[in-house]
C-alpha cells in the first residue's frame, strides 16, 4: 500500500484528529465539528472534503461503512484505523515542529 | 493491495458511481436537515460532476481506465468502418502470416537447438579437402576404420559418436505386414547416453549395444514413428522389423521431441552402427558424420589437437598411394588440410547448408512485403484520421492532451494489429506446410517440425508490436496535430496533408516495384535452372562393362583418394546423401540413353 508521507494540506490532519476523538462520523459531521471548534477562522471547503476523505481511505488510514441513521436514511461513516492513528501522531508532531519554527522566526528574526 | 482493488473496480464502475453519488446525496440531505437551503448546499459543492470525477479518479487507476475506454472506443470504430477495417486486417494478416511462416521455416531448419543435454558442447567433425584442381571444400563424412582410430586416440577426453546419414529403405517385414518406407539412421551405442535422453518406452542403446559387428540386432524407434505406424501400441517392445537380411528387435522408443540430428530429415528408426557389417572395415566407404562431445574439463581445442595429429598421419600415409609427379603445390595444400570442429547445437545436415541462403533471402523478401502491407494500412488509417478531424478538434477543445489522442489512435492500431496477428497465425499454419512441400525433391522429402514453441509466440508478439508502431504512428501524429479552430470551422489545412500522403504512397510504390522485380528474377532463374543442360554425354561411353559418368556438378567427387572409374561410379551412388538434382538427371539420362541407343 502506498504510504502517505505528508498529508496534503492540513485538512487531512484535522480530519484524522477529529476521527481520533470521536466515534465513527460521516462527512458532514466531521466538517461541522471542525468548523465548530475553529470558530470563524477556518471554513472547510465542501468541494475538497470528500476527495480528502476518499484519499485517506484509499491510503488505509481510515475505513468506511454504510449505516442507517435513526431517521431511516443511509450515511457513510468513517473510522480511524490503527495505521491512521500512527500516521496522525507523526503528522501532528511534524505540524508542531513546523509551526514552532515559524513562530520562532517571527519572534526572533 | 489497494492497487488490486483499484484495478478490480475498473470492471464495476457503475457501482462505484452509485456509491459516490449516494454519499454526496446524503451529505446534502444532512445539510438540508440542519437548516441550510438546498440550492446553497448544492452550490457549496461546486459542481457534482467534478466531485464525482475527482473521487472516482482517486478510487481507480486513471491511466488504466483511459486505456479500457480507448479499447472499447477503438472496437466501436472498427465495427463502424467495416470495409476499411476488413481490408486492413486482411492485407496485414497475409503479410504477418508470411512473416510467421518464414520465421517457422528459419527456426525449423537453422535456429532450433536440438533437445539434448548441453548442446553448446556438441560439435561435428569436418576436414578441409583439396581436390586435384586445387579447389577447397569441406568434407564431413568418414569411414569406420578412421572413426575407430580417432575414437581410440581421444578416448580419455571426449566421446566420439557415429551419426549415420539418414537413408530411406524399404521395410520388408514389419508391423501388420504393411509396406512401409521408414527413415533409418545408424548410430553408435553411446549416442543416447551422451545426449542425455530418456526412453519413452523400453530402453535406449548403451555402449554395450555396439560392440560386436552384426551382433546387436536391435532397433529404437522414434516417438513420432511409434505413434504414426504402431498407433502408440505399448506392446511394440520385442516386436521385430526386418531389413535386408537383418531382423531387428525393437527395444525402446525415443523420447518425444527427439527427431534425430539432421534438420530437414526425421529419423524413424535408429540402428546400432555395428550392424552395418560390410562397412566396418572398409576404408574409403564414408557413411556417417562423427560428432564430438568433449568430456568435462577439456576444451574443444584440446580434443581437436590429437585428432589433427592423427589426421595428418593419415594424410601422409595416403600420400604414398598417390600417383607420382603430382605438382608440389598440390601436395603442400593436401598436407595442410585441417580437422575442423563445427558447432552441432542446431544439428548438422545437408539441408541446412543448402537452404541457408535461400531462407535468408526469403526472410528479406517477406520483410519487404510486410513493410508494404504496413504502409498500405498506414495510408488507410491516415485517410480515416483526416476524416475525423472534427472529432479530434472537439476532444482537444474539451481538454484532451496530445498524448491522450495519440494513445487513442495507437490503441485502435493495436487492435487491428491484434486481429491481423490472429489471422496471420491461421494463414501461416495453413501455408507453411505447402511451402515445405514445394521445396522438397520427390525422392527425398524435406521433413520439418514446424513448431517454434515459445520463441514463435514471442516473435509474434514482437511482430505485432512493431507493426502497430510502424503503421499506427503516422495516423496518430496526424490526428493529434489537428488545430481545433480551423477543424471546427470545417476547413482543412492545405498543403501538409497532401505531402505526407504522397510520401507514403511513393514509399509503397517503391517497395512494390522492388518486390516484384526480385520475385521476377527468382522465378526466371528457377525456370532456367530447371531446364539447364547438365553436361552429360549424349550416350554412355561403355568401357569394360563399367559406365563412366562425368557431371559438371559432380566433378569434385572424382578426386577420391586413389580413385579410379569404379570408385567414381560408386561415389555417385544412390545414397540419400546426394543432391537429388543429380539423381533426377541420372534418371533422365537413363531414359534418354535407353531411348537414343
Amino acid at each position: 500500500m502506498k504510504r502517505v508521507d505528508s498529508l496534503q494540506g492540513s485538512l487531512d490532519l484535522l480530519v484524522l484528529k477529529v476521527l481520533s476523538r470521536h466515534a465513527p462520523m460521516h462527512g458532514y459531521a466531521i466538517m461541522s465539528r471542525i468548523e465548530e471548534i475553529a470558530g470563524d477562522v477556518l471554513r472547510v471547503e465542501e468541494g475538497s472534503l470528500y476527495p480528502a476523505l476518499h484519499r485517506i481511505e484509499e491510503a488505509g488510514l481510515v475505513k468506511a461503512a454504510w449505516i442507517t441513521k435513526d431517521n431511516g436514511r443511509r450515511a457513510r461513516v468513517y473510522e480511524l484505523t490503527a495505521r491512521g492513528r500512527k500516521q496522525l501522531e507523526s503528522e501532528e508532531a511534524r505540524w508542531k515542529a513546523v509551526t514552532g519554527a515559524v513562530q520562532r522566526v517571527l519572534r526572533l528574526a | 493491495m489497494s492497487r488490486i482493488r483499484r484495478f478490480a473496480r475498473l470492471f464495476d464502475q457503475k457501482r462505484l458511481q452509485h456509491e459516490i453519488d449516494a454519499e454526496i446525496a446524503s451529505h446534502i440531505e444532512e445539510a438540508i436537515e440542519r437548516g441550510r437551503s438546498p440550492e446553497e448546499a448544492r452550490k457549496a459543492f461546486g459542481g457534482e460532476l467534478l466531485q464525482r470525477e475527482r473521487s472516482r479518479d482517486l478510487k481507480l487507476l486513471p491511466w488504466l481506465d483511459s486505456l479500457a475506454s480507448d479499447v472499447v472506443f477503438g472496437w466501436r470504430q472498427i465495427r463502424k468502418h467495416r470495409v476499411v477495417s476488413a481490408a486492413a486486417i486482411l492485407s496485414l494478416g497475409l503479410a504477418m502470416g508470411a512473416a510467421t511462416a518464414a520465421f517457422q521455416l528459419l527456426d525449423a531448419v537453422l535456429l532450433r537447438t536440438l533437445p539434448v543435454a548441453d548442446p553448446a558442447r556438441l560439435f561435428y567433425m569436418a576436414t578441409t579437402h583439396v581436390d586435384r584442381d586445387g579447389r577447397q571444400s569441406e568434407a564431413d563424412s568418414f569411414d569406420y576404420p578412421s572413426y575407430r582410430r580417432y575414437r581410440d586416440n581421444v578416448a580419455d577426453r571426449a566421446d566420439l559418436m557415429v551419426i549415420g546419414f539418414i537413408s530411406n529403405r524399404n521395410l520388408e517385414e514389419g508391423y501388420n505386414d504393411e509396406p512401409d518406407k521408414p527413415y533409418w539412421q545408424y548410430v553408435s551405442g553411446n549416442v543416447f547416453e551422451v545426449f542425455g535422453l530418456q526412453p519413452a518406452l523400453g530402453r535406449l542403446f548403451t555402449r554395450n549395444d555396439d560392440v560386436i559387428p552384426g551382433g546387436h540386432p536391435l532397433a529404437v524407434i522414434s516417438y513420432d514413428y511409434w505413434a504414426r505406424r504402431f498407433a502408440s501400441d505399448p506392446n511394440v517392445i520385442g516386436k521385430s522389423v526386418r531389413i535386408g537380411k537383418d531382423r531387428l528387435e525393437i527395444i525402446g522408443v525415443a523420447p518425444k521431441g527427439f527427431i534425430g540430428t539432421e534438420p530437414g530429415r526425421v529419423t524413424d528408426v535408429f540402428v546400432p552402427a555395428s550392424m552395418r557389417v560390410d562397412a566396418l572395415n572398409r576404408p574409403g566407404w564414408a557413411w556417417f558424420r562423427i560428432w564430438v562431445r568433449p568430456k568435462p574439463g577439456f576444451s574443444a581445442e584440446e580434443v581437436r589437437q590429437p585428432l589433427q595429429a592423427e589426421f595428418e598421419r593419415q594424410l601422409r600415409e595416403g600420400l604414398q598411394e598417390f600417383q607420382p609427379n603430382l605438382p608440389a603445390e598440390y601436395i603442400r595444400k593436401y598436407l595442410s588440410e585441417q580437422v575442423l570442429f563445427l558447432p552441432a547445437a542446431q544439428g548438422a545436415s545437408d539441408a541446412k547448408k543448402q537452404y541457408r541462403r535461400p531462407l535468408l533471402v526469403l526472410a528479406g523478401l517477406v520483410a519487404l512485403v510486410l513493410l508494404i502491407a504496413c504502409t498500405n494500412v498506414g495510408n488507410l488509417l491516415a485517410a480515416q484520421a483526416a476524416a475525423r478531424a472534427r472529432e479530434m478538434a472537439l476532444r482537444v477543445s474539451i481538454g484532451a492532451g496530445k498524448g491522450r489522442l495519440i494513445q487513442m489512435m495507437l490503441v485502435e492500431s493495436a487492435l487491428i494489429a491484434a486481429f491481423a496477428s490472429a489471422a496471420g497465425l491461421l494463414f501461416a499454419r495453413w501455408c507453411c506446410p505447402i511451402v515445405v512441400a514445394m521445396l522438397h525433391m520427390p525422392e527425398d522429402p524435406l521433413r520439418l517440425v514446424l513448431d517454434a514453441g515459445w520463441l514463435g509466440i514471442g516473435f509474434n508478439f514482437a511482430l505485432a508490436f512493431a507493426v502497430t508502431l510502424l503503421f499506427g504512428i503516422a495516423p496518430a501524429l496526424r490526428a493529434s496535430g489537428v488545430k481545433p479552430m480551423s477543424a471546427l470551422k470545417g476547413g482543412d489545412e492545405p498543403g501538409s496533408r497532401g505531402r505526407a500522403l504522397k510520401a507514403l504512397l511513393a514509399a509503397q510504390m517503391a517497395f512494390c516495384v522492388l518486390v516484384q522485380f526480385v520475385a521476377g528474377l527468382f522465378v526466371s532463374t528457377f525456370d532456367r535452372l530447371n531446364h539447364r543442360p547438365l553436361g552429360f554425354f549424349s550416350g554412355p561411353s561403355v568401357g569394360d562393362g563399367r559406365v563412366v559418368f562425368e557431371t559438371t556438378a559432380g566433378r569434385h567427387l572424382d578426386a577420391n583418394r586413389g580413385s579410379d572409374s569404379t570408385n567414381a561410379g560408386r561415389g555417385i551412388g544412390f545414397d540419400g546423401g546426394l543432391a537429388a538434382a543429380e539423381q533426377e538427371s541420372l534418371d533422365d539420362f537413363g531414359a534418354r540413353a535407353g531411348a537414343g541407343r
